[in-house]
Formats: structure tokens, sequence, C-alpha cells
């Protein structure tokens, strides 16, 4: 990669990596620390201001494009919007009834543990980390349905699975958060 | 951010939370926002003459959601199904004072009730 090209090149193009839901991340790292190295702000100390304003915004993309094809699902989302699909996710509220019901009831469960915590006989850490197992399962399926249909063409039920992973990131940074709370006052 | 007083009057002190046990003069709605992975089931039980003699919500996400669902389950008791239908999320929006950023849980509020409407309608044609 020139530095002349990273503003107009695809995220994938920027590291070399084929357009795929299936990412090299060992490859991924490699090319991104290529990168930061190229666009070290020690390089540019003598440059004009315009030259160091274009290292800032070249760093900027880069690092969008790094942290976007390591996550899975903000690569999924950053596929189907190079295919023309855009996610707006904001208004659209309506899904797979029988799916919410399943988000409730794990929405449920944390907040039993979180009531419960100190007058159970479960360990609520232990509770916590086979839901964060459970969760991660199921987002491993997922993101499996989502590499099958994306592969296939079949951009709207890929967009489904995006929804739904979508939710399960949400949850599983909550079942984080509460584990974390718990650590906390467990201590004190 | 700084919610607004009736955000968190409604966030401290949320109305009618709450499930009903399945029936058929009940009508649930379940919505969901995947930008915020916000989840509101929001259920409505109707009298003979179509009217909302009861309502109840759970909602698992931000005070404004919370808020918007509170709000919305005290408005639409007493009214018929044709009235609660025409509650618009901007009302929503206006009464809680959400910022721009939050109207999206208004609209969330506004689905599930026509959600719950159209379950309960659904459940009476079979």
């Amino acid at each position: 990669m020139s530095k002349d090209n990273i503003l107009a090149s695809n995220f994938f193009e920027l590291f070399e990596l084929p357009v795929s839901y299936d990412v090299d991340l060992t490859k991924l790292q490699q090319q991104y620390m290529k990168l930061q190295k190229l666009l070290h702000p020690d390089r540019f100390a003598n440059s004009s201001d315009q030259q160091k304003r274009l290292s800032m915004q070249q760093t900027s993309w880069v690092n969008e494009a790094q942290a976007t094809l390591k996550d899975p699902v903000l690569r999924a989302v950053y596929l189907l919007k190079l295919n023309g699909i855009d996610i707006n996710l904001e208004n659209e509220t309506t899904m797979d009834a029988g799916f919410l019901m399943q988000q409730l009831e794990l929405r449920e469960r944390l907040e039993q543990v979180r009531k419960n915590f100190n007058n159970t006989e479960d360990d609520p850490l232990a509770v916590l980390e086979s839901i964060a197992k459970e969760l991660k399962n199921s987002m491993n399926e997922m993101m499996q349905g989502f590499a099958e249909s994306y592969a296939a063409g079949q951009f709207g039920n890929a967009r489904e699975w995006i929804r739904k992973l979508q939710f399960m990131k949400k949850a599983t940074n909550e079942v984080n958060a509460l584990a974390a709370n718990i650590e906390d006052e467990l201590m004190n | 951010m700084a919610y607004g007083e009736k955000v968190l009057d409604h966030y401290e002190n949320p109305r009618n939370v709450g499930s009903f046990e399945n029936a058929n003069n009940v009508g649930t709605g379940m919505v969901g926002a995947p930008a915020c992975g916000d989840v509101m089931k929001l259920q409505i039980k109707v009298n003979d003459n179509g009217v909302i003699e009861d309502a109840v919500f759970k909602t698992y996400g931000c005070g404004s959601a919370i808020a918007s669902s509170s709000l919305l389950t005290e408005w639409v008791k007493g009214k018929t199904l044709a009235e609660a239908r025409q509650i618009k999320n901007t009302q929503i929006a206006e009464e809680l004072a959400l910022p721009p950023v939050k109207i999206h849980c208004s609209v969330l509020a506004e689905d599930a009730i026509n959600a719950a409407i159209a379950d309960y309608q659904k459940k009476q044609t079979i």
C-alpha cells in the first residue's frame, strides 16, 4: 500500500486482504503495524502543516479500518455496505418475535443475578460465565449464518443475521459489565 | 447525558411494569432496537367494547426507552384501539423532551403499541 492511495482504498485493500468475511487476523495486524509505521507522526515532524493534516486523516482512516475488520459484527456490516446495502438500524424495530423473547428472558436472567448475588448459593460469577459462554456459542452460529448467506449473495438474510448479532453484542457487554460490578462488590 | 425531569420520573418510578398471562383479550407487542440492543414488551388488555382496560410493559434498555414505554402505558389506558393507534412517537418525544439522539426510543414505544394492537386483532379473527 503506498501512502497516496490510503484514503481511496477500502478497508480490505488497505491491508491487502481479499474482500471476504473470513479475515486473516494475523495478516491484518501485521499490515496495520506497517501502515502505522509509515504514518507515524515523527516522520512528519519537519513536514508542512498540510502534510501533517493529511497523515492524521490517513491515520484515523487506518485505525477505523483496523477496528472494523477486527470486529466480526462491524466487519459484517461493512461488507454489506461495500455491496451497497446500508444497515440503518435506528428505526427498524420489528423482528422475529421468538428471538426478541429470548433476548428479554436473557435480560431477566441478568436482572435476577444482579438482584440476588448476595443471598444465593450459586456463585454469581460462575452463572455469568456460563451465560457468556452461551452467548458466545450462539454468536458463533450467527456469524456462520452470516458468512453462508453472504457467500451465497443472500444479502437480505445476511442483514437479518447482523441485526441479531447486534443484540447479542449488546447482551455480551451487559454480562461483562455486570460481572465487573459484582466482582467489585464482592471485594469490598 | 442529562435526562429531563419527566424522563427521570418515569425511569425512577416506572408505571405499569409487569406482564399479563396470555389470553384472548390480551395483545402483546415485542419490539427491539438493534442499534442499541434495547428490547421492549408491551401488553394491552382489551374489553368487549374495544377499549384498552389495562397496559403493562417490560423494557430492557436506556432510561429514555423505559420512560417512553412507561408513559405510553399510561396514555393508552381507557383509549379505544383506534385512538391508541393515533399516538405518535413525536408526542412521546415531546412530552418527555427527548433529545434528538433518543428519538428512536419513542419510535420503539410507538411500534410496540401498534404491534400489541395487531397481535390482539389477529387473535380476534381466529
